[in-house]
């Protein structure tokens, strides 16, 4: 059976500049994976990679086996993709947004109505359907997106910074969720700058500098050699302090 | 320059709206704007050059003082209408009003120099114009038209000071959200003011016509177009005449000082409830209907709300249609209605459909859902397209049926030349068109200028098509029709080049 996530040997530069590096990356089906990484290191270039939104100069990408170069729409129909400051079309309301994002997922009306109304439930989001999403705080919004995310049950979810602009509720929330939805065989790569999420969620994290992938593990193999530290932020900021030449994935 | 002034004064400020009016105006094509100004100011001082060679003021306010009045008046009403426009902008538009409003510098601070900013921008393009006559009548011996510029900067004090002083009206009478659309209508219409009341003689019958004919040469109109009229002060101003040019610099400077003393405080206002103005009628409780399915019901039900929820975006395509409103009306009375109404129907159709169709297309604001989700880009334009051309057929639709009650033959040319304007300015979106994450139609004009242009041209082809074609001048419609297909042949020559770029880049 084919992995969740396959990256193979992945490039992208802008202007000449390497913004991915030869990244590999394989991630099992159902597993909660935590991509993590300084500023600029690569990683929302290459998960908007993997979402199909920009084309790698070199190397492949396969979502559930289906390579999103070659056999982009069937990858793209598994596949939901949060980007860190997601947009919304300001002058609809909720349910009108919900309803164009299942109708791209071809999701028939009454499944796609009958998730909608659960997921703004869920979300807390019930109480706003007559409010226009420009009316939205940013953390309604975020939580919107996820909602369309997640409506049409996606079995690979790519999450750029999905706890950003929410609440201590609000991101209890999300997190319960997203540990539901792999608990169910869904896969969550997931990427985020609050460290203690990561520790606490994933199951295996990968550190990316440079544009490439420079440790990668449980939290138990990340710790391995016991000089480096106990957190995982002692472990993050020793392999991409500068200087470091960061230890073999 | 802003690093050696003193921060948070005036002049600080104002070099920093300097700066970004200057970048904004430039952008990436700095040196091609200036070469185009130098080119352009180059030929403006020749013309003014050969105009003043001629031209005596004060023999023409004898002879022609009407056409002096008229001219004050629409370039009064123009500078106008741009100041309405840019001071929209610089009350609603967030930009860095957060910013500076929770800044301590005070608040009269920044609307003034926000607003000398509206009085330039509004002047700049007819400074480009009038400016070398003034410079070329000083060459010539007459140097007090050198008044001309700061008669000319007060015109655009006085013009800022009369927009902020009625959008800021408007936002207190109707609310920011209401007032912000309100206040760009009426500058466009203070700009299509004088085309189309000049438009309404033509429509009057033919007594009325002869009546106002005849109080124009009467002595009853000497107060107001002869050569004495207070109306002509705004040209003679400019030339250097002492009185008017006192009397306009007062009314300009005047004006703008009393009016940002007095409505600082409303300025404050409306900015702060422009952060929220966003936000409409709340309809706790409306019915909901079910979803519906389908994935074009659904594209095309998403891009119909988008435009009629944005009533800025329909009252700037509306406008479009309202300029061709004079045309329409020359051409009623004279008659040849028939053909050049249709050519005319052509173009409005196609502007129309043009810029609903990048409204769709390129206006997307979410393209990063719609990149990832697995409808195909091409199918997901079209389906937009579709959307977007709905609008433009009920548009058209009662000029056909009144066609079709006319004359069968001129509805059946009618319909396929409008019909193939409309599909053919859709196709130069679906294919060159590109998502700009905006629906501000200004993006538009900057985005793809060679375009406009293409698409402009194949509009006036198809429309030419159909005028020879209802004159029977057959043999020539294929010119017209040749004109109408060059601009989808331009478009698909630019996608294919694009497509291969983005192969090579991704290769």
């Amino acid at each position: 059976m084919s992995d969740a996530l396959e990256i193979r040997n992945l490039h992208k530069q802008f202007g000449g500049t390497p913004a991915v590096d030869g990244l590999d990356l394989v991630i099992p089906r159902g597993e909660f994976h935590a991509l993590l990484g300084p500023n600029g290191a690569g990683k929302t270039t290459t998960l908007r990679i993997v979402a199909g939104l920009v084309r790698a100069d070199f190397g492949t990408v396969r979502v559930l086996g289906h390579d999103i170069a070659s056999d982009a729409r069937a990858a793209k129909s598994v596949l939901a993709f949060l980007p860190d400051d997601p947009l919304l079309y300001g002058k609809l309301r909720p349910l009108e947004y919900l309803e164009f994002v299942a109708g791209l997922w071809s999701i028939d009306a009454a499944t796609a109505q009958a998730r909608a109304a659960d997921l703004l439930s869920t979300l807390s989001l019930d109480d706003k359907l007559d409010g226009r999403i420009e009316t939205f705080s940013r953390g309604m919004r975020q939580k919107l997106a996820l909602a369309g995310a997640l409506i049409h049950d996606p079995a690979v979810m790519i999450l750029d910074e999905p706890l950003t602009g929410l609440d201590a509720a609000a991101a209890r929330l999300v997190k319960d969720i997203l540990i539901e939805r792999v608990k169910q065989g869904c896969t969550v790569v997931l990427t985020t700058h609050i460290l203690e999420i990561a520790e606490r969620l994933a199951e295996r994290i990968s550190i990316i500098a440079r544009g490439r992938i420079i440790a990668q593990g449980t939290m138990a193999e990340l710790r391995g050699g016991s000089a480096r530290g106990e957190t995982l932020e002692d472990i993050f900021l020793e392999l991409t302090s500068e200087g470091a030449g960061g230890a073999a994935p | 320059m802003a690093r050696r002034l003193k921060p948070a004064t005036w002049p600080w400020l104002f070099a920093h709206e300097a700066r970004l009016m200057w970048r904004t105006a430039g952008g990436a094509h700095l040196v091609l704007v200036l070469g185009f100004c130098a080119v352009a100011m180059l030929l403006a001082h020749l013309v003014g050059w050969a105009l003043m060679r001629h031209l005596d003021l004060e023999a023409m306010l004898r002879t022609r003082s009407t056409i002096v009045v008229w001219s004050g008046a629409i370039l009064l009403l123009f500078i106008l209408s741009m100041a309405f426009g840019l001071a929209v902008s610089a009350i609603f538009s967030r930009g860095d009003m957060d910013l500076l409003l929770s800044s301590p510098v005070p608040i009269r601070g920044i609307y003034t120099v926000r607003a000398i900013s509206v009085a330039l921008g509004s002047i700049a393009l007819f400074s480009l114009l009038l400016l070398p006559i003034a410079n070329m009548a000083a060459v010539l011996g007459r140097w007090r038209s050198l008044a001309g510029y700061p008669v000319l900067l007060s015109v655009g004090l006085l013009c800022a000071a009369l927009a902020f002083a009625g959008t800021l009206g408007l936002a207190r009478a109707l609310g920011a959200r209401r007032a912000r659309v309100a206040a760009q209508v009426l500058g466009a219409v203070a700009g299509a003011f004088v085309v189309l009341a000049s438009q309404f003689f033509n429509l009057m019958p033919k007594y009325t016509q002869d009546a106002v004919a005849r109080w124009i040469k009467s002595d009853a109109s000497a107060a107001w177009l002869g050569p004495n009229s207070l109306l002509t002060w705004p040209v003679r101003a400019f030339f250097g005449d002492p009185l008017p040019a006192v009397a306009m610099l007062a009314l300009g400077f005047g004006g703008f000082a009393l009016t940002m003393h007095l409505t600082a405080g409303s300025f404050a206002s409306a900015a702060q409830e422009s952060a929220v103005a966003a936000s409409p009628r709340w309809r706790p409780g409306a019915r909901r209907r079910g979803f519906r399915s389908g994935l074009a019901r659904i594209v095309i039900a998403k891009e119909l709300i988008l435009i009629a929820r944005d009533p800025m975006l329909i009252a700037k395509a509306l406008l479009q249609v309202l300029y061709l409103v004079p045309m329409l009306m020359i051409l009623v009375r004279r008659g040849d209605l028939a053909q050049v109404l249709a050519a005319s129907l052509v173009v409005m159709a196609s502007s129309v459909a043009g810029t609903f169709a990048w409204l769709t297309v390129s206006g997307e604001e979410v393209p990063d859902l719609l990149q990832s989700s697995p409808i195909s880009r091409e199918r997901m334009r079209w389906l937009k397209v579709c959307a977007a051309l709905l609008p433009v057929g009920v548009l058209i639709v009662p000029f056909l049926a009144w066609y079709a009650w006319l004359s069968l033959r001129v509805f059946a040319i009618v319909a396929v030349f409008a019909a193939a304007g409309v599909a053919s300015a859709a196709v130069i979106q679906v294919w060159t068109g590109k998502p700009s994450a905006t629906r501000d139609l200004k993006a538009r004009g900057r985005q793809n200028v060679l375009m406009n242009f293409v698409e402009l041209f194949c509009s006036l082809g198809w429309a030419a098509a159909c005028f020879l074609a209802i004159s029977g001048y057959y043999r020539y419609i294929p010119a017209g029709v040749a004109l109408g297909v060059a601009g989808p042949g331009a478009a698909w020559l630019v996608r294919q080049w694009r497509d291969r770029n983005e192969l090579s880049a991704g290769a």
